[in-house]
Formats: structure tokens, sequence, C-alpha cells
């Protein structure tokens, strides 16, 4: 169970299912060893979410915390990028990919990913060769002034370490 | 407008794009797909591994220390 009052929670087939119309209908067509009752608000399912929440998220924030200290454009904050970059590069380089189902992505899905990445590399090249100052800034010089406050750094390593992380755990 | 404003106006524009594309494969809507699944479907592939994780790196190093 998780949580106190939570319906969101997983029940022993010999268990008796609670009293109540909602739960009866979800359990009955649930089958096995446990059953998942979904029908939940969506408050609920914020707090599974942070059941779920493991020690290698702690480990990413805390190093968020310690690498945003330091400014861009010094040398601790090209190792606090470079030391987790390449470790977790030779993690995923090396080691094969769980197997999608097939149908999973199609060629079109992909090609719109495509399309919209280029478009954005496309737009940045126009920004670059435009002047690449203040007034025809590329995206890292408009978010530069968000970058220089530590909250917004935090914030950055936190989603570029767990974008790495997703990477590594495919 | 200013060319700080078409070039501000055209990041949003991609940025708001892929937001929405984003949204619409999560909601499971044909031919949308979330960028996980079109990135989980490239890293099967050695080469297509390499290009994303440089391409990580790059973003990490560009928007954080460079």
């Amino acid at each position: 169970m998780i949580g106190i009052g939570s319906r969101w929670r997983t029940t022993p087939p010999d268990e008796p299912v609670p009293d109540e119309p909602e739960a009866r209908e979800t359990s009955s067509r649930a089958a096995g060893c446990s059953r998942l009752i979904t029908t939940v608000p969506v408050w609920q399912k914020v707090v599974a979410l942070r059941a779920r929440v493991d020690r290698w998220d702690a480990a990413i924030v805390g190093y968020a915390l310690i690498a945003a200290v330091f400014e861009p454009l010094t040398v601790p904050a090209a190792v606090a990028v470079l030391m987790p970059g390449v470790l977790l590069l030779a993690l995923r380089a090396t080691r094969p990919v769980r197997p999608l189902p097939s149908g999973a992505v199609s060629p079109e899905a992909v090609a719109l990913w495509l399309a919209l990445v280029a478009a954005g590399a496309a737009w940045w090249l126009v920004a670059f060769l435009w002047g690449n100052d203040p007034q025809h800034p590329t995206l890292s010089l408009l978010l530069d002034p968000v970058l220089q406050t530590y909250p917004a750094r935090v914030l950055g390593y936190a989603v570029w370490l767990a974008a790495g992380r997703w990477l590594v755990t495919r | 407008m200013t060319p700080y404003g078409v070039i501000a106006t055209g990041f949003t524009v991609v940025l708001s794009a892929m937001l929405a594309t984003q949204l619409l494969g999560m909601a499971d809507r044909r031919p949308f797909r979330p960028l996980g699944a079109v990135v989980h479907n490239v890293l099967r592939h050695r080469a297509g591994r390499w290009v994303v994780l440089v391409l990580w790196l790059w973003v990490g190093f560009h928007f954080l220390a460079r």
C-alpha cells in the first residue's frame, strides 16, 4: 500500500476486497498474485511517483547542488560536466539497449522528430551566422542570463543528469 | 520587429512544436510518439547511440560549462 488512505495499492489474492463499488469493479478485472487499482485521483498518482524516487535521484540532486556552485567558463565547471558525462558515455556506449516492441516507433514519428531537431539546428545556425551577439542571440546566449543564477544551474544540472541516467538505463 | 525578437520567436516556435509533439505522443495520437520512444529506437543502433550520447554531452558542456 502506498500512503495512508491511498486507493492505488496492491493486495494479495486471498485478501478480501474492500467493500467499495469502485474497488470491487476494478479488482474483478484483475488477475495474478497482485492487483493494481488505478482509478485514482491525480494527487494520489503524484504520491505514488514520489514513492518511486530512489537513491540515484538523490545522488543527481546532490551532485547538481554541488556542481552548480561553479560558474560557467571556469575549469571546475568543465570538470563537473565532463566527469559524469564521460563516465555515462563510456557506460552506455558499450552496453546493448533493451529491445522495443515491434512497431513501437513508426518511421513517420522518427522523421517528425528529426525534422523538428533539424529546424532547431537550422534556426540556431541562422542566429549564429546573423551575429551571435546580444542583438542576434543563439539559444545559449538567450539562456545565459538565466543560467547565471544558481537555482537555474541546479535545475539545469539536474535535468541534464536525469537525461543521462535515462540514457544509461534504456 | 528587432532581430532579437525574430530570433527569440523562432526558437519559441520550434520549442513549442517539440512540446506539442511530445504531448500528442504521450496522448498516443498516431503518428506522434514521445521523444523518449524515438531516442530509445535510435539507441538500438551503435552509431545512433554514439550520436545521441555525444549530443547529450555537448548540450551539458555547452550550456553549463562553456
